[in-house]
């Protein structure tokens, strides 16, 4: 079953005036329960691709469909579903957390939506879910008083999966998740990523120029370069025998001890 | 004699002296790159910015830095500035704020390169021009008048580079050069400064093993402000002493773990590692 697909997707900006494609006619799906990388360099078009899935950014051509529906056309107030359908991690917790909010409403924040504020009825209730979120990625109730700032950079990001794993999406994305952190902690979020998302069979994309962590946590890759897919497949066979030379490129730069 | 010779340097900040460093020595000879690992708040920054003379007002110096001889530590901030960009420099992590937004990218590669020309103003476009070329800028008069938002992150990263190399300084320090940058770029950067520190002597400060190693030949690991290993990087990484360096090399080797098999971090080796 397909959760989110883009037909024929196109993004174009005005940048200095002349126009931009930062993505050309992109076709792409995830099943459910599917864990795919999407790889590229910065300006690749990747994060416009997870931007889409979201619908957080509309294509200027093309199609965005979620559950089979079309989500382009969709007014706001009928965008609701999305938020239970699919959530996203960010790369720097620091800028994706607000600094002046506490834990609790940071991580509670989705369960305002009208979707979602229905399956939690009684306020008590959300401070259980909340408490729950949190304690799913190892931080425990009485740091939900807490603001970001007194956190360290690696429980910053668990927060931020807490808040996006609050909704039971069928669909993560995750842009860089570790990319901003401290070598010495990447490995805990990841084995955390994985550990959510194995139990709770989500869907994963992860939006990544680090190879190494692709392989590890995903099945299937896309190769993104100048705002167009040049290359995919399964990781095993795309990683070991790269077709197109930007992905040997890719495959050349990643470093390793 | 080493060129910089750093000996029990204390810096702590503020009314209760909050200790960041905590009585490290280090030496970085003449044509010697020494990489310092450390994740934050492990005082390897602090310690770049001591070498610069970039501290805060609030924070307190003891111990010793000399560069080529001279004594830097209560060195007054008039003499700091004539020695930083003559004889120190440093490459940030950002490049987007290390430069000025508003100025066009020729103006600022030329006011280091006039610092150094002293009165003579003539020719300093020229050398502009020359320094954009060395560090691999293919179109120097394009680049030279744009704006720092008009260039891609490697661009502006290299425009930096050559704003600190304009001068020859004898010591180049840089703070995580290539983190904001992706592999590709990060690559040709790396590739960028190996060449261009090679007859001078640099600091290069990671938290990225795999990324120093590019650079340079010796590494010393910091932790809690603390010296806890140093050495020949390839021996450091084939046989780590400390807890904390052999779980950084544990934890950087995740192509060697096999996939849905948890990945080893640092806290698995050593307790106090950051979280």
């Amino acid at each position: 079953m397909t959760l989110v697909e883009l037909r024929g997707a196109e993004v174009t900006y005005r940048r200095a005036g002349h126009p931009f494609v930062a993505l050309r006619d992109v076709d792409f799906a995830v099943d459910k329960g599917e864990r795919v990388g999407i790889v590229g360099g910065s300006g690749s078009g990747k994060t416009t691709m997870a931007r889409l899935m979201l619908g957080l950014q509309a294509p200027s051509a093309g199609d965005v469909l979620v559950h089979g529906r079309s989500i382009v056309d969709l007014p706001e107030r009928r965008r609701g579903f999305l938020r239970a359908s699919a959530s996203m991690v960010f790369q720097d917790p620091n800028s994706s957390l607000n600094p002046r909010m506490r834990l609790r409403d940071i991580v509670g924040e989705p369960l305002r939506s009208p979707v979602l504020a229905g399956r939690i009825a009684v306020s008590g209730r959300r401070d259980e879910a909340v408490a729950e979120a949190l304690g799913s990625v190892g931080i425990g109730p009485e740091m939900m008083d807490r603001f970001p700032h007194e956190l360290s950079g690696g429980q910053r990001q668990r927060v931020a999966m807490a808040r996006a794993l609050i909704s039971d999406p069928d669909l993560l994305v995750a842009d860089e998740p570790v990319s901003a952190l401290d070598v010495s902690v990447r490995a805990q979020v990841l084995n955390l990523l994985a550990a959510e998302v194995r139990e709770r069979s989500l869907a994963l994309v992860l939006v990544s120029h680090d190879l190494a962590v692709v392989r590890h946590l995903c099945e299937r890759v896309v190769v993104v370069n100048e705002g167009a897919i040049v290359e995919q497949g399964s990781v095993a066979e795309v990683l070991e025998h790269p077709q197109h030379p930007y992905t040997a490129e890719l495959i050349d730069a990643t470093l390793s001890l | 004699m080493s060129y910089l010779e750093i000996t029990d340097l204390h810096i702590s900040f503020g009314r209760h002296h909050r200790p960041a460093v905590r009585g490290i020595s280090l030496s970085v000879g003449e044509r010697d790159r020494l990489g310092i690992i450390g994740q934050s708040g492990s005082g390897k920054s602090v310690t770049a910015l001591a070498v610069m003379g970039l501290l805060p007002q609030h924070a307190h110096v003891a111990g010793s830095i000399r560069l080529a001889g001279r004594e830097l530590v209560g060195l007054p901030e008039r003499d700091m500035k004539r020695l930083r960009g003559d004889e120190v420099s440093m490459i940030f992590q950002e490049p987007m704020t290390a430069l000025d937004p508003t100025m066009r990218v020729g103006r600022q590669v030329g006011e280091v390169v006039a610092l150094h020309h002293g009165e003579k103003r003539g020719g300093i476009h020229d050398e502009v021009l020359d320094w954009l070329g060395r560090v691999g800028i293919s179109e120097p008069q394009r680049i030279a008048d744009s704006f720092p938002h008009e260039l891609s992150g490697g661009q502006r990263q290299r425009a930096l580079i050559a704003m600190a190399l304009a001068n020859q300084p004898g010591l180049v320090l840089c703070d995580e050069p290539t983190t904001a940058l992706d592999v590709l770029v990060q690559r040709q950067i790396l590739a960028l400064l190996a060449e261009q520190l090679a007859d001078r002597a640099a600091i290069f400060v990671s938290h990225d093993l795999a990324v120093v190693r590019q650079v340079c030949r010796r590494v010393a690991v910091m932790l809690e402000g603390e010296i806890v290993e140093e050495g020949d990087i390839e021996d450091v990484i084939a046989e780590p002493q400390h807890p904390y360096t052999k779980g950084l090399i544990a934890s950087a080797r995740v192509d060697r773990v096999a996939p849905g098999e948890p990945l080893p971090s640092v806290a698995d080796y050593y307790p106090g590692a950051a979280t």
